[in-house]
């Protein structure tokens, strides 16, 4: 009933056209590699200033819907994660573009990301405040346990052998130590360098690793053919719709399912987000496929699992934000700066104290959801179109693009260097076949594990026992070795079998 | 062989990163208690990738031997492309902090579309004369768009 008020106080021109306009900026800044919902969120927060609570709260929430969504058209058309959130629909998204298949893989990306993004809206207005309590409850070893399960399924079920995807993981974790220590404030390995005080900034080490990498593999392969592999000489196959037959998306909801419910669960957890939610959904539809060797080669399968767990996850962010007020991502602390600016306290008193706006915001997220369907399916020829030019010329524009990216995440030039040589690093990787899935995880995640890890033995006094004793924690350990096993034992059976 | 010799190879700058992360952990001031401090986890990371990389070199020892030594033996040679965009990558952020960021987007993209392009599209005056316009108006479009719609200055250079 009272997201139907809410519906109400949305329902004027000036809302819905914030909406509209929110998501569409959202999807064009989301869509170019390097700017993520947060660069769209903190380039238009400003503009919010004047505008009345409802309006401008709603503004931001379509902005980070069409943000998370963007990333999609750079993921299936040029295989260039648009946001991190994005990185394992590269996966299946850019060979199917690649096998003339790019408006299906777009069509399927674009009707699961609103699967995935109305079930976590509704899940969010019907049953977000008791699962936020049941996160609140969550101590410092569960969540040590479940990034470290996270890692491990992540490296291990990666391409490749399993060594190589512990070795990129570790590397990751490793690279995260660059920057001040959050514990104890000291620096660690920023050998003098003041501006590697805060560490690596994650966006140019991600557009180092994926995209700067691709325009170096491109420009080897040239010497090999004298010709750069264009994706515009693969004639496109055409389809209805969205490519997918009704039949055929009742048969993904099996997958998409439970993908949602990771990525919602993800995003729940504070300091996680969609950048892991999409690699943990895709190892699970992989696990769980009846064909899990055809991933990565180009099957809607890995598009589905990672675009519904990652439109999920920013329901799931969004429960933590307004019930708890902690701001799950970087994403969800631009708006929680925008509630700030309107003097509203996100917390467990705001559905008391302000009912009518919290409402009004759900509205606006589920209102979000349907402008994003409805504006990337018109505008899928468009997208489509782009692969029209020859990668020559696209390549080197995308990589100014990225360029821009990185220097506008902190206004650093610096930033710029780091991207190149994450690049050099991430082709060099590529080369000996180490997967970098497991790289971007391990960085992201590399502060909280060891801040959950250190915080547990400091409440242990250097004891591991209690946390192998608390419930939550046990059954993630449990589950991490299994997932560690089970790829040693099909490793060795594979070696045997060689 | 190719394969193994890769594998080998990673492994060893793997194990080296591995000493070299262990090695670093020294320079992090230490805390009262050890387990506790800014040294632990680093020194644990590197551990492990000193462990995993040791089996990957074994892994790639054992399969050497195995191997026949005269497959595929392939002479190193310079890969010019590749070699020139990773020099273009570098020349850029050192040119965008003297000369700014539209002038070198604009030598940049000129110089790794020539880099990318078939040795027959330069001699075909219509792709030229596309690749000639989208690499000045697309740095002068971007650097447009960001100042005047986000009021975000992109780096203008020491020079200008």
């Amino acid at each position: 009933m009272e997201l139907l008020h809410g519906l109400q106080a949305i329902c004027n021109p000036a809302t819905l056209a914030l909406i509209v306009g929110g998501v569409f900026g959202g999807l064009v800044i989301g869509a170019l590699p390097g700017l993520s919902a947060f660069t769209a969120l903190a380039i238009m927060l400003p503009f919010t200033f004047g505008m009345e609570p409802v309006n401008g709260i709603s503004f931001l929430m379509a902005i980070y819907v069409g943000g998370c969504s963007g990333g999609l058209i750079s993921a299936v058309l040029l295989g260039i994660p648009g946001t991190p959130s994005s990185i394992a629909t590269c996966f299946d998204g850019y060979p199917m573009a690649k096998k003339g298949e790019a408006k299906r893989a777009l069509g399927a990306a674009v009707l699961f990301s609103f699967v995935g993004g109305i079930f976590g809206a509704l899940v969010l207005s019907f049953i977000g405040p008791y699962i936020a309590q049941v996160a609140l409850k969550f101590s410092p070893y569960d969540y040590f346990a479940i990034i470290l399960f996270a890692l491990t399924t992540v490296s291990a079920l990666s391409e490749g052998s399993m060594v190589k995807g512990l070795l990129a993981c570790l590397l990751g974790i490793a690279l995260g130590f660059v920057g001040t220590d959050s514990l104890s404030s000291y620096y660690r390995y920023t050998f003098g360098i003041s501006k590697l005080a805060n560490g690596f900034n994650l966006v140019p080490v991600l557009i180092g690793l994926f995209a700067v990498s691709q325009i170096m593999i491109s420009a080897r392969d040239k010497a090999k053919t004298s010709k750069v592999e264009s994706i515009s000489d693969v004639k496109q196959k055409k389809y209805r719709g969205f490519g997918i037959s009704p039949g055929e998306f009742l048969f993904h909801l099996r997958t998409a399912i439970p993908c949602a419910v990771i990525g919602l669960v993800i995003g729940i957890l504070p300091g996680l987000g969609g950048n892991i939610s999409n690699l943990m959904a895709y190892s699970y539809a992989k696990k769980t496929s009846k064909y899990p060797e055809k991933f990565g080669t180009g099957i809607v399968d890995g598009i589905i699992a990672s675009e519904t767990a990652n439109n999920a996850t920013v329901g799931g962010a969004v429960i933590i934000l307004l019930t708890l007020g902690i701001p799950g991502d970087n994403a969800t602390s631009m708006i929680m700066a925008g509630f700030q600016m309107h003097d509203v306290t996100p917390g467990p008193l705001l559905f008391k104290t302000s009912g009518a706006l919290v409402y009004a915001i759900l509205a606006a997220f589920i209102v979000a959801n349907i402008a994003f369907f409805i504006i990337e399916y018109f505008g899928l020829p468009a997208f489509t179109k782009m692969l029209s030019i020859p990668s020559n010329l696209l390549l080197p524009i995308v990589i100014v693009c990225c360029f821009v990216g990185s220097y506008c995440a902190n206004n650093n030039t610096l930033d710029i260097f780091i991207m190149v040589l994450f690049g050099l690093l991430g082709y060099m990787l590529k080369k000996h076949r180490y997967p970098l899935a497991p790289l971007v995880v391990g960085f992201i995640l590399a502060p909280s594990l060891e801040t959950y890890l250190r915080r547990s033995l400091m409440k242990t006094d250097g004891s591991f026992l209690p946390i192998i004793q608390s419930p939550i924690a046990a059954v993630f350990l449990i589950l991490t070795a299994a997932a560690v096993a089970y790829t040693a034992y099909g490793e060795i059976k594979k070696l045997k079998t060689a | 062989m190719k394969e193994i010799k890769s594998n080998l190879w990673s492994g060893a700058v793997f194990l080296a990163f591995g000493i070299f992360v262990f090695a670093g952990s020294w320079w992090i001031p230490a805390t009262t208690s050890d387990i506790l401090g800014s040294r632990f986890f680093p020194r644990a990371v590197a551990v492990l990738i000193i462990v995993l990389s040791g089996v990957q070199i074994l892994g790639a020892c054992s399969a050497l031997k195995k191997a026949d030594r005269n497959e595929d033996k392939e002479k190193w040679t310079l890969n010019k492309p590749l070699f020139l965009t990773v020099a273009a990558l570098f020349v850029y952020y050192i040119l965008v902090l003297y000369i700014g960021f539209t002038v070198t987007s604009i030598l940049y993209l000129l110089f790794q579309s020539g880099v990318l392009m078939s040795k027959e599209d330069f001699s075909d005056k219509r792709k030229m004369i596309i690749m000639i316009a989208v690499s000045v108006l697309t740095p002068i479009i971007i650097n447009g768009i960001f100042w005047e719609l986000f009021s975000i200055a992109l780096p203008a250079g020491k020079i200008f």
